[in-house]
């Protein structure tokens, strides 16, 4: 019976293997919010809890992390990269501020990889680790999918995506939904005496909810949708939709998808000689977008944030905050934020606020935001929680148009 | 009998004994949620792998498409429990009855296809799911997916906590376990395996084979629907991002990485692979402070490098230690021969 | 329906057909050499992209750019097989596509290893004024397109046929042993296809990074239309994988236009369902039972 014998104990200790990595994995802390309720841990775990985070009831708390859930690599990474260095200078920024009444506080990033499932595993990581409030996703997608997770773990949720703020109260979004951003648009139409628009978008989370805000924004007004297209977030050519759209003779071409699409869209534009204007949604207001379109970027107009172009802007209180985070940004990394390190900053500095005021638990910072926030003027724009949680205000939105390869302001 | 079927399949029910006792150990010393998530995620989809590996490994047929089944039982359970009063149970099995039918409808044009060919066509299939889902936006929610999908109950305990939820999903996973090695043991199992081995001998002994492999396809395309039901009810979100090529691909991947020739390969190879991400992460993260690129490096380096240097998959390492032992073994032989 | 739409159509068809057919002889060269369907082909076009714009981004002109591009992707297809393919060439078919699916995530990863995930842009070869045809519009690198696809033909067609190396490629596929008697080094043939799909490969994503921009994952996409095409051609024979790709390309094209954008790629792939039910070997393959 030996042989059967030694293959017991090999399995015995692939098991014990196993086993022991798999607490040893991950920090065995316990977040009274977040453990199986019903968990039958009867010793104590097997690695001494030696992290210093504080558990958000203590109040002896030296240390507070904020979570962040964004795309570092992967597909969505073009727009998460922005995010990831925002979070990275902010840290820096605290780091060199030194403790706010005695709490430090420490950012955690996770890339999801832009992967939706790999996001929900990547809350429960931040979790573990016993964050207060949690800062995410890069894409709408996959915002949706952690929201409920966030939601039940009672933890403030300041969003850097488009998302339902129904879904609770904890629920705060940064970014200007696509009813903000399309009444940029449509007061920029109505300026210029537009009412013939073609709408062709993006098949993705991003892409197709622009058109029902604009439709509902456009109700009473003389403005009409003349046609509508979509492709694929990820097709290489346009020229098909293009010239269908090029029969209902628009007067204007809006486009609502993220790069590489948008800017391909836009050099089919030009390729088929369309000679009336095209405005892009906030998703091509990046570097990406002037490459792909600097052999002709004529008349194109792109909605982005007064980041972009905060040195043409008269003087004012928010030019100066942009254009303090835009040489700070700068000076780092040597490159130009833009509306997605914006939200990011813009959630950072909030919670920051309101640890300033004494809040270091979930529920306080919560709290705090919902009421004594008031008028919060972020770099995305002004914030206003007591009136939406869904959206912030259009006032930090301008519509660009694109010179010498580089954002112009309109007027 | 059972000697004999011991000889030919493997012992039957130790390694089930230790599976069941693994399972029921693991939560008294796992403690971080992140790892319960992802050893639910593994129950979730070794339903889909165990199926796949009756499929590919047993009867030899290749699908790259069982994304696109999983999808279906993850969207009519969403669909039917977030726009009806549909109990989700009965919306599961409901979706396991339609898959069931579509993929039998799909597989009969579908099987009669061989090797590389056969796994375009279930890539193609797999891309038309996908398509379809994305646009019907009034029923699936299109690219934004459907949202607030609730959790399940089973006779009063509430789903939504994890542990329960990872007893159940174990639970189901035991019992397709148990299904499929009935299959593997049974005359259908030596069916496919005499398919798999040579299709025309088989057909010459009288035995329309087309009809056994139809079976096989679709019944694990309705493993696949329970798959995907469970994960729709786990995650309360669903969108199309999740259930395109990339995922078929990974399902395969785990199915031959863990070994195709044994059912058990299937939860193997399924952990193996969800585990090998993590530690990636952990390794590059920690210790080489390089972040996500590297991982899709090591990650496709490890598939090809098993593929070449353990063809029979991980679950070959187990059975090898049987064979280092040939002397004793041959003896236990001829005392249960009564020799 | 005016006329002028239809011959838009027609032109984007045929541009994005072409792509799909220079993917397609690569996999038709690898598969009838060595009979494996190789996953990664489209990563071929992604490398050859993506050098030729960092030989460009270090000062080299773009006549000395694109060879250096081909010939480091060649480089790289002929690494892979010896190292790689060699070694697993007796596994099951199964095993095959899973090691070259591991090989193209291999290949993405390194690909964004070195070159980040922004995309990049390639100017466009002949800088020239769009064409106008009966009322559409057609680009320069649209044109240039095809006569690089029609160039290739002719050279692969005199290479097949007319050289030695060529016909040796030929008789392994045809008769592996019977091309070892005759003193043809099998083993070699295959490491030159590899190294051929290659190159082709890397001309396909040299000629579509201006239209298109080069991203390291752009290999998934236009490697499995690839696929398609030569499947709906034929996947004997190089023409038959020509053909396949520009009718896919017009059928995209058509259907996009006239029928809806959102199900296009539905109708593509339902399309190939139906050729491989009915027509499992292309609509122009032989029916030399063989392969299938």
């Amino acid at each position: 019976m030996k042989a059967a014998k030694r293959k017991w104990l090999a399995m015995g200790m692939a098991v014990a293997v196993l086993i022991a990595a798999l607490t040893a994995c991950g920090p065995s802390k316990n977040n009274s919010s977040s453990s199986p309720s019903s968990s039958p841990s009867t010793s104590a775990s097997t690695e001494a809890s030696n992290s210093p985070s504080a558990s958000p009831e203590s109040t002896e708390s030296k240390e507070i992390k904020i979570g962040l859930v964004l795309a570092e690599t992967g597909p969505a990474s073009t727009l998460g990269l922005s995010e990831v260095q925002t979070q990275k200078l902010f840290q820096k920024q605290l780091d060199a501020q030194g403790p706010i009444n005695g709490t430090k506080i420490k950012l955690v990033l996770q890339d999801y990889e832009t992967d939706d499932t790999k996001a929900v595993i990547a809350v429960d990581r931040l979790l573990s680790e016993g964050v207060v409030a949690v800062v995410g996703a890069t894409q709408v997608s996959t915002t949706a999918a952690i929201l409920p997770k966030v939601v039940d773990a009672k933890l403030p949720f300041l969003t850097v995506a488009p998302a339902n703020s129904k879904a609770s109260d904890n629920v705060f979004v940064m970014t200007p939904s696509s009813s903000t951003v399309g009444s940029v648009v449509l007061e920029w139409l109505q300026k210029h005496n537009i009412t013939k628009v073609a709408w062709i978008n993006a098949k993705d989370a991003f892409g197709v909810e622009g058109k029902p805000a604009f439709e509902e924004l456009i109700k009473g007004t003389d403005i009409q949708i003349v046609a509508h297209e979509e492709f694929d977030a990820t097709a290489t050519d346009m020229t098909v939709q293009l010239t269908k759209i090029k029969k209902a003779k628009p007067e204007v071409v809006i486009v609502w998808s993220r790069t590489p699409g948008a800017g391909v869209v836009a050099r089919n534009f030009k390729t088929l000689g369309f000679d009336i204007p095209m405005i892009q949604s906030t998703a091509a207001a990046n570097k990406g977008f002037l490459e792909q379109v600097k052999d002709d970027n004529k008349n194109i107009f792109v909605v982005g944030s007064k980041l972009s172009v905060a040195d043409k802007l008269p003087d004012s209180d928010q030019k100066s905050r942009l254009i303090a985070f835009r040489d700070a940004f700068k000076a780092e990394f040597n490159a130009e934020p833009d509306l997605f390190a914006a939200h990011t900053n813009d959630a950072l500095s909030m919670i920051v606020d309101a640890v300033k005021a004494g809040n270091t638990t979930s529920e306080t910072i919560s709290n705090y935001l919902r009421t004594s926030l008031g008028q919060y003027p972020g770099i995305t724009g002004t914030f206003d929680f007591a009136e939406s949680r869904g959206t912030a205000k259009a006032d930090g939105l301008v519509v660009m148009g694109i010179e010498n390869d580089a954002w112009t302001y309109n007027e | 009998m059972s000697k004999l079927e011991a000889k030919l399949y493997g012992p039957r029910w130790k390694p089930f004994i230790g599976f069941i006792a693994l399972i029921l150990a693991l939560p008294f010393f796992v403690h971080a949620p992140h790892i319960f998530t992802i050893l639910i995620l593994i129950g979730i989809y070794s339903i889909t792998t165990v199926g796949l590996n009756l499929l590919a490994g047993y009867a030899g047929q290749v699908s790259l498409g069982h994304a696109a089944f999983f999808a279906i039982g993850a969207y009519v359970s969403g669909m039917a429990t977030t726009k009806s009063a549909i109990s989700p149970w009965a919306a599961l099995l409901l979706a396991m009855a339609i898959t069931f039918a579509v993929a039998w409808l799909i597989g009969i044009p579908i099987l009669k296809l061989k090797g590389h060919f056969l796994a375009l066509a279930t890539l193609g299939f797999n891309i038309i799911v996908y398509i379809l889902i994305s646009g019907l936006t009034d029923y699936t929610g299109g690219a934004l997916g459907l949202n607030n999908i609730p959790a399940l109950s089973l006779f009063g305990l509430d789903l939504s906590d994890p542990l329960h939820f990872y007893y159940v999903i174990w639970a189901l996973a035991a019992l397709v376990i148990l299904f499929s090695t009935n299959i593997v043991r049974s005359p259908i199992g030596r069916l496919l395996r005499s398919i798999h081995d040579s299709e025309i001998a088989t057909e010459t002994l009288g035995v329309n084979a087309a009809k056994y492999k139809v079976y096989i396809f679709a019944l694990s395309a309705s493993f696949a629907s329970l798959s995907g039901s469970m994960y729709a009810h786990f995650i309360h979100f669903i969108a199309p991002p999740t259930v395109n090529t990339s995922f078929s691909i990974l399902l395969l991947i785990m199915v031959m990485v863990g070994g195709s020739h044994s059912i058990w390969g299937a939860p193997l190879g399924t952990a193996i692979i969800m585990f090998l991400q993590e530690v990636i992460r952990n390794v590059s993260h920690s210790y080489l402070k390089i972040s996500g690129p590297v991982e899709i490096v090591v990650y496709g380096f490890v598939i090809v490098l098993v593929m070449m240097f353990l063809p029979q998959g991980t679950i070959s390492l187990f059975s090898r230690l049987d064979a280092a032992f040939p002397r004793i073994r041959n003896k236990t032989l001829k005392q249960e021969t009564g020799g | 329906m005016d006329f002028a739409q239809v011959v838009q159509y027609l032109i984007s068809g045929l541009t994005v057909g072409s792509i799909y057919a220079l993917l397609a002889i690569g996999f038709v060269t690898i598969y009838n050499t060595t009979g494996i369907l190789n996953f990664a082909q489209g990563e071929f076009a992604m490398i050859g992209a993506m050098s030729c714009i960092s030989f460009i981004g270090w000062g080299f002109p773009m006549y000395a750019a694109i060879p250096s591009a081909i010939l480091v992707t060649s480089f790289v297809g002929l690494f892979l097989e010896r190292t790689l393919i060699k070694r697993a060439r007796r596994s099951t078919p199964v095993h095959m596509v899973v090691i070259t699916i591991g090989l193209s995530i291999l290949l993405k990863g390194i690909g964004m290893i070195i070159w980040g995930t922004y995309p990049k842009s390639l100017s466009p070869i002949i800088h020239a004024a769009p064409i106008e045809i009966f009322g559409a519009v057609m680009t320069s690198q649209s044109l240039f397109i095809f006569i690089v696809l029609i160039m290739l033909l002719i050279l692969l067609y005199l290479f097949f046929d007319k050289t030695y190396l060529g016909s040796a490629l030929r008789a392994s596929e045809t008769n592996p042993r019977a091309a070892n008697l005759m003193g043809i080094n099998t083993q070699s043939m295959s490491a030159l296809s590899f190294s051929l799909a290659a190159a082709l490969g890397a001309i396909s994503g040299i000629i579509i990074a201006p239209m298109t921009d080069a991203t390291y994952e752009m290999g998934l996409m236009i490697g499995l239309k690839g696929f398609v095409a030569m499947v709906i051609g034929g996947m004997n024979n190089i023409s038959g994988a020509v053909m396949g790709g520009l009718l896919l390309g017009v059928l995209e094209a058509f259907s996009n236009g006239f029928l809806s954008s959102t199900y296009s790629d539905a109708i593509s792939f339902s399309v190939l369902l139906l050729v491989l039910f009915l027509r499992p070997m292309g609509l122009f393959g032989k029916t030399s039972g063989a392969r299938v």
